[in-house]
C-alpha cells in the first residue's frame, strides 16, 4: 500500500514517469508476498486451508488472519510472526527505484521526506501506512465530521477499501475526504439506503476505468461501460452495502437497500452533507461519494 | 435435476447463478429481470423452482413472490438478497418463500438450498 501512495506522489510531482512507476510497481509486485503465501512457505497452513480462508473472506468482512485463527489454521503467535515478515514491505518501492537506477539513494531520502511533509500524515498515520494497515489509513483519511458518528462513516469507507483490495486491486492510493456540494462526473454508480435515516454512497470514474473495475469484479471481460458493466458495478455496491448493513443491524439499525443506479455525464448535487474521497487504482482515477439524504442529478 | 427460473435484474448475477446451477445438472428454463416478468414466465414455463432477487426496480422480488404464490400456492421460491436485509428476508419467508440465499454466491450454499427446497 505504501508503494502505491508514494508512487502516486512521485508521479504527480513528476519525479518519475508513468512507465517508470509501472516498472517499479511490477518489480515490487514480483517480490510482494501475501500472508497466505507466507503461511504456506512457513509450513503453518496448507494450500487448501489458504484457499478456504480466501473464499470465506469474500463472504465475511474479516481479515485473512482472523479467519485463519478462527478456523484453527493459525495460532496467534504464528500470525504475529507472519505479520512481522510482511512489515518491511514499504521498503520495496525504494529498493526498486534504486535497483532500476531511476533515483539515487540521496534522491529517495529527500523525496521521502518531502512526501512525509506534503502528505500531511501524522506520525501515527505514517506509521500505519508503512505497516500496511489499510483500515487505520482509510479511517484516518476518511474523517467526515459533519456526517456524524465516525465509527459508522469512516468505518464504511474502511470497509469499501477492504472490498477494493478483496475484489478489485490491492494497488490503492487514497486522498483525504473533502466536503462537497456540487461535483461533475463522467460515469457513476450509486445506491441509497433508507430507513431510520437515509444515506447514499457511490463512486465515479472514466468509462474505461469503470469498465475495468466492473470486469475485475465480475471476473469477465467487458466491452466498455455497457449494460453488463453497469450490472457488475451495481452488484459490487450491493455486496459493499449489504456487508455494511449487516454490521449496522448488529446495532439494531435496519436500513433498506434501494436498487443501485448508474448515471453518465452529469453533476451530483448533495441535498444534505456529502463528502468525496478521490482514490487511485492502477487502471484509473476514481472518486468515492457518501452523503446524507438523496442526491440530485443534473 | 430441476427446471429453474432465475429472476434478477442483474445480468451478472443471473450468469453467476446459471453457471452454478447448470454445472450441477439443473436446467435454466428461463430468466426474468423483474417481478412482473417473473409471473408471466412462471405461468408459461411452469418451473420446478424459482430463484428471486429481492431488490429489483419496478416490481420488486417481494411483489413477484406474492404474485407467484397467489397464482400457485405450491410454488417453490428461493429468495436472493444482499447481506443485511434481515427484515426483507423475513417478509419474504412470511409470504411463502421456501428459502433464501445471500450475495455474493457460494456454490455449495446455492446447491444445498435448492436441494433442500426440492426435497421438501
Amino acid at each position: 500500500m505504501f508503494s502505491h501512495f508514494f508512487g502516486h506522489y512521485l508521479l504527480e510531482k513528476k519525479h518519475i514517469t508513468a512507465d517508470q512507476l509501472r516498472e517499479v510497481l511490477a518489480l515490487q509486485d514480483s517480490v510482494r508476498v501475501k500472508i497466505g503465501i507466507l503461511a504456506i512457505d512457513a509450513g503453518y497452513m496448507t494450500a487448501e486451508q489458504v484457499e478456504t480462508a480466501h473464499r470465506l473472506q469474500a463472504t465475511f468482512d474479516m481479515r485473512f488472519g482472523e479467519i485463519a485463527i478462527g478456523k484453527g489454521y493459525l495460532t496467534e503467535d504464528q500470525l504475529t510472526d507472519l505479520l512481522s515478515r510482511q512489515s518491511k514491505r514499504h521498503l520495496l518501492v525504494s529498493q526498486a527505484l534504486a535497483d532500476k537506477g531511476i533515483m539515487s539513494f540521496e534522491d529517495i531520502e529527500r523525496v521521502l521526506a518531502a512526501y512525509r511533509r506534503d502528505s500531511g500524515f501524522s506520525d501515527a498515520e505514517y506509521q500505519a501506512l508503512k505497516e500496511n494497515d489499510l483500515d487505520a489509513v482509510a479511517a484516518s483519511l476518511a474523517r467526515m465530521p459533519e456526517l456524524g458518528d465516525p465509527e459508522v462513516y469512516a468505518g464504511y469507507f474502511a470497509l469499501f477499501t477492504r472490498n477494493l483490495v478483496r475484489f478489485i486491486d490491492s494497488g490503492i492510493a487514497i486522498r483525504r475526504a473533502e466536503k462537497v456540494a456540487v461535483t461533475p462526473f463522467d460515469h457513476m454508480v450509486h445506491q441509497e439506503m433508507d430507513g431510520r435515516f437515509k444515506i447514499f454512497t457511490g463512486f465515479s470514474g472514466s468509462g474505461p476505468a469503470m469498465a475495468e473495475f466492473a470486469a475485475r469484479y465480475a471476473r469477465m471481460p467487458m466491452d466498455g461501460f455497457d449494460d453488463m458493466a453497469r450490472d457488475a458495478l451495481g452488484e459490487f455496491m450491493n455486496v459493499q452495502n449489504g456487508l455494511f448493513l449487516s454490521k449496522l443491524s448488529n446495532d439494531w439499525v435496519e436500513l433498506e437497500l434501494l436498487p443501485p443506479e448508474c448515471r453518465s455525464g452529469g453533476v451530483i448535487r448533495a441535498v444534505g452533507v456529502a463528502y468525496a474521497i478521490p482514490f487511485h487504482l492502477p487502471f484509473g482515477e476514481f472518486t468515492f461519494f457518501i452523503g446524507l439524504g438523496s442526491p440530485i442529478f443534473n | 435435476m430441476a427446471r429453474i427460473l432465475v429472476v434478477d435484474d442483474s445480468a451478472v448475477s443471473r450468469k453467476s447463478l446459471k453457471e452454478i446451477l447448470e454445472h450441477a445438472g439443473h436446467e435454466i428454463v428461463g430468466e426474468a429481470g423483474d417481478g412482473h416478468d417473473a409471473l408471466e414466465k412462471y405461468k408459461s414455463l411452469k418451473p420446478d423452482l424459482v430463484t428471486m432477487d429481492i431488490t429489483m426496480p419496478r416490481v420488486s422480488g417481494i411483489e413477484g413472490l406474492k404474485n407467484i404464490v397467489a397464482a400457485d400456492e405450491e410454488a417453490r421460491v428461493v429468495m436472493i438478497s444482499a447481506l443485511g436485509q434481515g427484515a426483507k428476508i423475513l417478509e419474504a419467508l412470511q409470504n411463502g418463500a421456501r428459502h433464501y440465499l445471500t450475495k455474493p454466491f457460494e456454490a455449495d450454499k446455492v446447491l444445498d438450498a435448492v436441494a433442500e427446497v426440492l426435497a421438501a
